[in-house]
């Protein structure tokens, strides 16, 4: 029996460039997106609570008062105990600088650059 | 059915020398690199079983190696990740090995990158995020990189067998 197909052949070459080319193109791409990807950071009482990527996708919990939701890059808050219901009726934000304020429980919800701190006070 | 008792018998070995390769790659790559980066050396076996016996057998050894070494080092919560990457693999390398084009060393590289494709998409699933795919890239180049160097090992063991000629 030959073992021609235990070789390294031309084709397998191609296969790997091809897949390496992909992966360097789709990180390249990712790269150049995620420069643009801003950071949603939640403030309680004015003190950095939590931080996520925009670019996930999660619920969280903040104490019990509200679901902060995070979906395909914009930030909305659900479930709010509060009556007046103002930060859900802010609606969905996903721009850098826009911000869901909840003043009875002193929550912020604010869209920041990737990696810049903006100082908060009060 | 008849039963190959040869085949069973080295079936059984394959199972078994695939879990002694993922315990001493537990042991030896646990520190060394990223975590989650491991050359996959138990995917020899896998690679041998689909050239000696097909897809099928190739498919059940996967499966068995993944719930077996998830036993043996207890972490069962992985099992999801773990089937999701060998069906993928398996699935990949006999699809790319029955195309005709490609030698061991494209079908160990498609099995590696399908294999990374499979665990994510598990891990999506399981986070319901797409944010896992996004670590595609960079696991599938090191991943690509490890099946290369399968290549030698996968080759050698093969070449041997057939001059064993213990399967024709």
């Amino acid at each position: 029996m030959d073992n021609k197909d235990l070789k390294i052949r031309k084709s397998d070459i191609l296969l790997t460039a091809a897949i390496f080319v992909f992966c360097a193109v789709a990180a390249a791409l990712m790269l150049f997106l995620r420069s643009e990807g801003e950071t949603v950071r939640i403030y309680r009482n004015g003190e950095l609570f939590a931080e996520y990527a925009l670019a996930e996708d999660i619920s969280v919990n903040i104490d019990g008062l509200m679901d902060v939701i995070i979906k395909n890059g914009s930030v909305h808050v659900e479930n709010s105990v509060c009556p007046s219901g103002a930060c859900e009726h802010s609606g969905s934000i996903n721009k850098k600088g826009e911000s869901i304020i909840c003043l009875p429980n002193k929550i912020l919800i604010k869209i920041d650059g990737r990696g810049e701190t903006d100082a908060i006070s009060g | 059915m008849r039963v190959n008792i040869k085949r069973l018998a080295f079936f059984a070995m394959l199972l078994a020398v695939s879990l002694i390769l993922s315990y001493i790659e537990n042991i030896v790559f646990s520190d060394i690199f990223l975590p989650g980066i491991k050359l996959g050396l138990s995917n020899i076996s896998v690679v041998v079983a689909l050239y000696l016996f097909g897809f099928a057998p190739a498919l059940f050894l996967g499966i068995s190696k993944s719930i077996v070494s998830l036993l043996i080092f207890g972490r069962l919560s992985g099992l999801l990740y773990s089937l999701f990457g060998i069906v993928f693999s398996v699935v990949a390398m006999f699809a790319v090995k029955k195309s005709g084009f490609f030698s061991v060393f494209g079908v160990g590289i498609s099995g590696s990158a399908a294999h990374i494709a499979g665990q994510l998409l598990a891990a999506c699933i399981m986070l319901s995020s797409t944010y896992p795919l996004s670590l595609f890239p960079f696991l599938c180049t090191a991943s690509v990189v490890c099946a290369a160097i399968l290549y030698y090992p996968e080759r050698i063991v093969l070449l041997f067998l057939r001059k064993k000629n213990c399967f024709e």
